[in-house]
């Protein structure tokens, strides 16, 4: 399992369309995705479960992968929260 | 029949109910009611869980297909924008995570399907309520809405969204989402127990030309399927069970209100003239995109008031510079050759708080042009938005909630920021954009002249400034009858923001209630007003009025009622007038008694 911390970086935090975008992002590859905030962590793969999270603007989040693809999943979600969902 | 049960006919008491006229016209039918609440989730233990999840999967799948249909229907009645709400709770329904979640509770615990469903959605939307930001508990509805769904779905309690007839649809809260599917089937109307003229399903009730009217407060508790009704739209009436007498009268007048209509509207395109050659500007108050197709029909001559803040309320967040951009060049290319006024956000008072944080008194609190120049970043960006979009079309902007000089100056120097910043870029403008204030607080009354030498337009906001002249909240039940627009301090205050305005030789424009109200027309116009701005579906009234009005006899009468000195005589002096000069004017929109007019 391979692991980061990340920061939600755009004003409006991720909200749906980001949230449906990592979701879609995440389905590309094989590995599981948890996220994790505050020791609260949902499936990356679920929509529902995403908005849940309530990330704002400075939320740290802990990006959990695991699988074959790991360490090209990994990189790509940490680039999308990177570029502040393209939302910057 | 039997002389019994026609007794018993007779004996059937017609109730008269008053509410919010959400959309003009009369509609006449039969009850349609479709029940929201109501979905009461056992739990119980299943033998057979293999059926359950079967029972569950055709849920998901008639969700499925419903939100595709709300989708598609949204996307060609109303555009790509708005249907991208729907767009969401699409995903939501296909969630596998969430579903795969479920279904393995079903086969652990055999449990129905419904409340395992209720119980692990009602956990998610506990979470984000637990959120302190306002942004994502609004989340929490939409995720709401989603479970409703499912378990109407599984109750197979089929929205009847195909029904027999044209019925009239009366319904606790009408969503955007039922406004959309209803009207692909004829729909006479609209009533519904909450909402108001602007909220978002009346707005569409008002582009898809229905009638309705909403804030009934109980209207569900006192009808059943199949009762007769007629409802107003004009005046916000609804007559439930009405007697032959009632159907009679509103049948008549239906008929005449709706000649009164095709003539007004075949003359809408018409300039607003009076009968001595003084011309005014009749314009249009926009909040969706969707009211835009409603502009020459109705022969508004430009958007005297264009809200931005719809966008915030439409996307729950603020959109970007390039996400108004697109909204504004939309606004520009449809009003064109005429001009757009954009109001800068006003947030705070009784509109959306963007942010989660409460005032004590929230009027007298962070709003308006002061929320948002203690924000300078997002000033810029919008007027940024508005500058791009005034390549494509005329393009004016305004101040709501200026309180004093200072602040015009401040926002001026914001705006001459966003004009550096795109010179720097070199993004194309209109460089000699105009810039104009609202006058809506009393310090900014008394100071209009000196503001007026700032700026190229001052436009008025009766809601807000009759509210803090008289010191009335006009959301307070308790003192709203205190709430007069027509008050002659009102009055006096608005004749003194025009004369400011011609002292420093600018227009002066009225965008709230007031300018909509035919009952004002006359005095406005006597007052010196240059432009009129109110919901589209007046303007063709107001133009009316002022094409059979003369100026000078219009500033005489003017004069007169500046000198009264109650609320009741200048509504009386108006109202007679008006009988007097445009008599299927006032029946349509003003008088209470005005049914027994024949044509």
């Amino acid at each position: 399992m391979v692991q980061q911390e990340v920061v939600v970086k755009n004003r409006l935090g991720l909200h749906t369309r980001p949230a449906a975008s990592l979701v879609k992002l995440a389905a590309k590859y094989k590995s599981e995705l948890f996220l994790e905030r505050d020791g609260y962590r949902v499936n990356g793969k679920s929509i529902i479960g995403v908005m849940t999270l309530a990330a704002e603007q400075g939320a740290r989040i802990l990006l959990m992968v695991e699988g074959d693809d790991e360490q090209a999943a990994l990189a790509a979600l940490v680039d999308f929260f990177d570029r502040g969902f393209d939302e910057l | 029949m039997s002389s019994e049960v026609s007794e018993q006919l007779e004996s059937v008491e017609e109730i008269v109910l008053h509410g919010v006229a959400a959309s003009p016209g009369i509609a006449i039918g039969k009850v349609l009611l479709i029940k929201k609440d109501g979905i009461v989730v056992e739990k119980k233990s299943v033998e057979d869980a293999s059926a359950e999840l079967d029972r569950l999967q055709r849920s998901i799948d008639r969700s499925t297909y419903e939100l595709d249909k709300v989708y598609h229907t949204a996307f060609e009645k109303i555009g790509v924008d708005k249907a991208k709400i729907f767009e969401a709770q699409l995903l939501m329904v296909s969630d596998p995570i969430f579903f795969e979640a479920i279904k393995g509770r079903i086969v652990r615990e055999k449990k129905n399907a419904d409340f395992v469903v209720d119980d692990e959605f009602s956990r998610q939307i506990e979470q984000l309520r637990h959120s302190g930001n306002e942004i994502f508990r609004q989340r929490a509805l939409e995720i709401e809405d989603v479970k409703n769904r499912i378990l109407r779905n599984l109750a197979e309690a089929k929205l009847k969204s195909k029904f027999e007839g044209t019925p009239i649809i009366v319904t606790s809260e009408l969503t955007p989402a039922d406004a959309v599917l209803l009207s692909r089937n004829a729909v006479l109307g609209y009533v519904s127990d909450y909402g108001g003229a602007r909220s978002h399903a009346s707005i569409l009730s008002r582009s898809l030309g229905i009638p309705a009217v909403v804030g009934l407060k109980e209207a569900t508790k006192h009808v059943q399927d199949g009762m007769d009704m007629i409802i107003d739209g004009y005046r916000g009436v609804v007559v439930i069970q009405p007697s032959e007498g009632s159907i009679k009268k509103y049948s008549d007048r239906k008929r005449w209100c709706e000649q009164l209509d095709s003539e007004l509207l075949s003359e809408a395109s018409e300039p607003a003239l009076t009968t001595d050659g003084r011309r005014v500007s009749i314009e249009a108050n926009i909040e969706l995109l969707e009211e835009l197709p409603l502009l020459k029909p109705h022969g508004a001559d430009g958007i005297g008031l264009f809200r931005t803040e719809a966008l915030i309320i439409d996307a729950d967040s603020i959109p970007d510079e390039e996400a108004q951009y697109q909204t504004f060049k939309k606004a520009v290319e449809e009003a064109k050759p005429n001009a757009v006024i954009f109001r800068t956000f006003d947030i705070g008072g009784d509109k959306i708080f963007v942010e989660d944080h409460s005032e004590q008194n929230p009027f007298l609190g962070w709003r308006g042009i002061r929320m948002m120049l203690d924000r300078p970043e997002l000033l810029k960006d919008q007027f940024k938005a508005i500058l791009r979009a005034s390549v494509h079309g005329k393009c004016k902007i305004m101040y709501p909630m200026v309180a004093s000089v200072e602040e015009v100056v401040r926002a001026n120097e914001i705006l001459e920021e966003a004009r550096k910043s795109l010179t720097a870029e070199n993004i194309p403008f209109d460089k000699d954009i105009e810039v104009g204030v609202m006058i809506e607080i009393p310090s900014a009354a008394l100071m209009s002249e000196e503001i007026a030498r700032h700026v190229a337009f001052l436009s008025i906001g009766t809601n807000d400034l009759t509210q803090y002249l008289l010191a009335v909240d006009r959301t307070n039940e308790l003192v709203a009858n205190v709430f007069d627009e027509f008050h002659p301090a009102v009055i006096r205050t608005i004749k003194l923001i025009i004369d400011s305005g011609h002292s420093a030789g600018i227009k002066v424009a009225m965008c709230g209630e007031m300018a909509g109200n035919p009952l004002a027309t006359v005095m406005l116009l006597g007052m010196g007003l240059d432009e009129f701005s109110a919901v589209s579906s007046v303007l063709p009234v107001l133009k009316k009025i002022i094409r059979g009005t003369n100026y000078k006899s219009a500033r005489k009468f003017a004069r007169q009622l500046l000198k009264m000195d109650s609320p009741e005589e200048i509504k009386k002096v108006l109202a007679e007038y008006l009988k007097n000069r445009f008599e299927r004017i006032y029946y349509t929109t003003i008088s209470e008694e005005s049914l027994d007019y024949q044509i």
